[in-house]
């Protein structure tokens, strides 16, 4: 049996632009072209009811708005990660994204501290985003 | 004093199939067994239901579960679903079986969960549920978030918003284990302390072992039909005064605030229509598969102020004999994810039936759940 491998996104037409931008160095919002405002990767329509968007890169600063140090794992793949953090982020922009925070050890990590993306190529033409402290 | 479709509602019949370690029995035959036991509770037979709804089990998972469930019982159904609301399709079945009977499409629904995930998740239960699970989610998966993380992530930003600690979440499990050492049967008795809570096994920040329920099987059942049916039939009327039920986001990400609001949403709507208070609740059932959930239900119900559900349980109220007795079964902590077990406990509370669990005179109870890290919410007023 091969070495478990953790899950990899699998792009649609729809979410192509997110999952390649990350794999092209890039993050990338849909910004809606009526009010302006970015929203999550998950909302395909806008809180102000438009669905009309353009992928728009954004700075991929934010700040950590809630996290957790995990201890067991879902799967056996993350085992040799364990402890490791999940952090959902607060981009600078607007919209939350769930991630993991690295290059940090966990019991550094705090609601409010200020991070910035980093990316992770998962396969051809994906990668996720995580995210660092500045 | 009642509004909308719930002020002819009431509850006929309760049923638990009982949690066996020895016992293999499929989502099904749970489903079935509880069913059977709340029609012998209210004195009626399978062919004087017309309805059934159930939830969508994630042990023994099945196309068109509801229609396994009617088929085994032979129920003439004008009514058949089966809800995917996680641990709120308890309480999403009661709000539909009232809508189908207040809409005349029928006239007494058994509403049913049950699961067998005790029987078909063995080993590491995080994982064999994540191996069992039919779906993937790209905007989860890829960081390794699990269902206890989910809730871990609620918890963290509680204790930041609020100057909560770990033993504030401990308190819930120790007042779980209060209740459940007055019952022989209760997988999880022994004594329990903060310490002991503080001191399991971290599975993810701020959550331990004990902050988090046992994985187990359950069946459990109540049979909802109008005021005046239940008043011909064998137990005394138990009715559902108010219902509400709130939505929030399915990813944590995306959700208002943590915690959510879905929780705050649903008592809103239940409270305006029965008429009553968080005050005049004599007990309440809330869904405790995690501690922090307890613990943020009592808050978000109204029970007291946001920040202090550690001390409300620390302190004894939800004790019996306290101002408001809570999870009198022990809960979810105790028995495992049985999301429905605060329904049955509901009814039987407000019956005067409760046996060693019975809140002294009480007259209104609450009932409540959840679905996913607090994605969706169902609350309930029952009252004579």
């Amino acid at each position: 049996m091969s070495e478990a491998t953790k899950p990899v996104p699998t792009p649609t037409d729809a979410t192509a632009p997110f999952w390649g931008g990350c794999a092209a160095g890039e993050l990338r919002l849909r910004r809606c072209t009526a009010c302006g405002a970015y929203r999550a990767p998950t909302r395909t329509v806008c809180a102000c009811g438009a669905t009309a968007a353009e992928w728009t890169a954004v700075s991929g600063l934010g700040t950590v708005f809630s996290f957790t140090v995990v201890h067991r794992a879902p799967d056996p793949a993350f085992k040799a990660e364990l402890p490791y953090v999940i952090a959902i982020v607060a981009l600078e922009e607007g919209g939350r994204l769930m991630s993991n925070l690295t290059g940090c050890p966990p019991e550094s990590v705090r609601i409010g501290l200020p991070v910035s993306v980093v990316f992770e190529t998962v396969g051809d033409g994906v990668g996720v985003p995580k995210f660092t402290p500045v | 004093m009642s509004a909308g479709p719930y002020g002819r509602i009431a509850f006929a019949g309760v049923g638990e199939a009982s949690i066996s370690a020895t016992k293999v029995r499929t989502a099904q035959e749970l489903a079935v067994e509880a069913g059977l036991m709340a029609m012998a509770d209210a004195g009626l037979t399978a062919r004087d239901i017309d309805g059934v709804i159930t939830a969508s089990p994630a042990g023994d998972p099945h196309f068109m579960f509801s229609t396994l469930v009617t088929e085994a019982l032979n129920i003439p159904a004008r009514v058949n679903m089966a809800i995917q609301a996680a641990g709120a399709s308890p309480g999403m079945g009661v709000l539909y079986a009232a809508r189908a009977i207040a809409a005349g499409d029928a006239h007494t629904v058994l509403v049913c969960e049950s699961d067998s995930r005790g029987a078909r998740f063995k080993g590491d239960k995080i994982q064999a549920m994540r191996a069992a699970r039919p779906w993937t989610d790209d905007w989860e998966d890829p960081f390794g978030l699990t269902v206890p993380g989910k809730y871990a992530l609620i918890a963290q930003r509680w204790m930041h918003r609020f100057g909560g600690r770990r033993e504030d979440l401990a308190a819930v499990a120790v007042a779980a284990r209060v209740h459940a050492t007055r019952q022989p049967e209760a997988p999880r008795r022994e004594p329990l302390t903060v310490d002991k809570v503080l001191a399991s096994a971290p599975i993810a920040s701020p959550l331990h072992a004990l902050d988090c329920c046992p994985v187990a099987d359950w069946g459990g059942a109540v049979i909802v039909t109008t005021v005046e049916r239940a008043r011909d039939l064998r137990q005394p009327v138990v009715r559902l005064l108010g219902a509400g039920e709130g939505h929030s986001a399915y990813h944590l990400a995306d959700a208002d605030e943590l915690p959510p609001s879905a929780t705050r949403q649903s008592a809103q709507a239940a409270f305006i229509i029965a008429g009553v208070k968080p005050a005049d609740i004599d007990t309440a059932q809330v869904f405790d598969a995690f501690t922090i959930a307890a613990l943020i239900a009592m808050e978000e119900l109204g029970f007291c102020e946001p920040g202090a559900g550690g001390a409300l349980f620390a302190s004894g109220h939800t004790a019996l004999g306290g101002s408001i007795p809570t999870n009198t079964t022990g809960g979810m902590l105790t028995w495992g994810n049985a999301h429905v077990i605060v329904l049955p406990e509901a009814v039987r509370q407000v019956r005067g039936d409760a046996g060693v669990n019975q809140v002294a005179g009480a007259q209104l109870a609450l009932a409540h759940g959840i679905g996913g890290p607090m994605a969706l919410s169902v609350t309930m007023i029952l009252g004579r």
